[in-house]
């Protein structure tokens, strides 16, 4: 028996990005310290394993409301009863940092590369409909004015 | 995905379909009013094709084979139906399910039946630059490799969703009749068109 058997872990059990943690891991530290592979092994076991016991406190915490829904105060709440208190106020700053972002994000279109620049839903819509008209046209092969004529001008004049 | 593009049986009407690329309704959701208020543990205890776990789910799962579809039954009456490839479809399933409740003794309506939503698919059949895409269109498009493999891109006009594949593969959704599905892929084809990937 392998001694990850003993844990009930198996190789198919989830786990978090290797590469992202060894990112994240180093940017924390000085340029000139290096971390074993055995210690970042360790470091994402107990990642997952902080993940899990959570999971698993805020479930509890929801079950006792009669919620079926895991909110972020649930999380809060087991953050303290596992005895991370001092960790509450850091990680409600964080929340409420994230709340702001993705409001801000939903605000501007939402998109990964849209320019910060803030439009209004009838600027939206009139920029896409621009835009899939210039496509349309670069694939008929043609250019579109780039003036449209006046609405109120008769055909034949 | 077939009888879809040029090589498809039927010819494809190029006034109405530029591209030459017809989208395949995959599903329709729908929605109706039975009318009236029904015991959820009597219709699953008489009816064979129906599960009922109130704990897990508060109404009556049900299926029929033909149209095979799914349906939710709630007990305010008001009924769910999914899984079906067309509009005639969805309504005649809808129908049928009304039926069955009828069958079980309860004084089931037909009101305000509506399509809440169609779902469309078709393929390009070439590969897209989905980081270009989703560069040039920032404001209308989602694109994060590590959580989903697809673009996630908002038509304002008609209002749909697309979901955009490097494969060429497309999926339209939030449509309510079929027509915004056909316009939303006419429009997006000649963005697609300019994202084609060279082929190595």
């Amino acid at each position: 028996m392998e001694p990850m058997d003993i844990v009930g872990k198996s190789k198919e059990d989830a786990s978090l990005p290797k590469a992202t943690m060894t990112k994240i891991i180093k940017e924390m530290l000085p340029p000139d310290v290096r971390v074993a592979r055995d210690a970042q092994d360790l470091l994402i076991e107990c990642c997952v394993e902080f993940i899990n016991l959570v999971s698993s406190e805020s479930n509890e915490v929801c079950n006792r409301e009669d919620k079926r829904t895991i909110a972020p105060e649930h999380v809060l709440k087991a953050l303290q009863v596992l005895g991370f208190g001092e960790y509450v106020e850091e990680v409600y700053a964080a929340y409420e940092q994230h709340k702001l972002e993705t409001m801000q994000d939903s605000l501007r279109g939402g998109g990964k590369w849209s320019n910060g620049a803030e439009m209004t839903e009838e600027e939206a819509l009139a920029e896409q409909q621009r835009m899939f008209a210039e496509a349309r046209a670069r694939m008929n092969g043609g250019a579109i004015a780039s003036k449209q004529p006046d609405a109120d001008q008769s055909l034949d004049s | 995905m077939a009888d879809q593009g040029l090589e498809g049986s039927q010819p494809v009407d190029l006034q109405k379909h530029p591209s030459g690329i017809v989208p395949t309704l995959q599903n329709i959701v729908s929605t109706v009013n039975l009318d009236c208020k029904l015991d959820l543990k009597t219709i699953a205890l008489q009816a064979r094709n129906a599960e009922y776990n109130p704990k897990r789910f508060a109404a009556v799962i049900m299926r029929i084979r033909d149209p095979k579809t799914t349906a939710l039954i709630f007990a305010s009456g008001k009924m769910v139906c999914t899984g079906a490839k067309s509009e005639q479809q969805s309504k005649l399933a809808a129908r049928k399910y009304a039926r069955i409740i009828q069958k079980l003794g309860f004084p089931a309506k037909f009101k305000d039946f509506k399509i809440q939503n169609i779902v469309g698919s078709c393929d390009v059949k070439f590969p897209i630059r989905l980081e270009g895409l989703a560069y040039s269109h920032g404001a209308f498009s989602s694109y994060e490799p590590e959580l989903f493999p697809g673009l996630i891109y908002r038509m304002k006009q008609p209002k749909i969703v697309l979901l955009i594949f490097v494969s060429g593969k497309i999926v339209l959704t939030g449509a309510k009749v079929r027509d915004e599905t056909y316009t939303a892929f006419e429009n997006i084809y000649p963005v697609l068109t300019e994202f084609r990937k060279n082929q190595q």
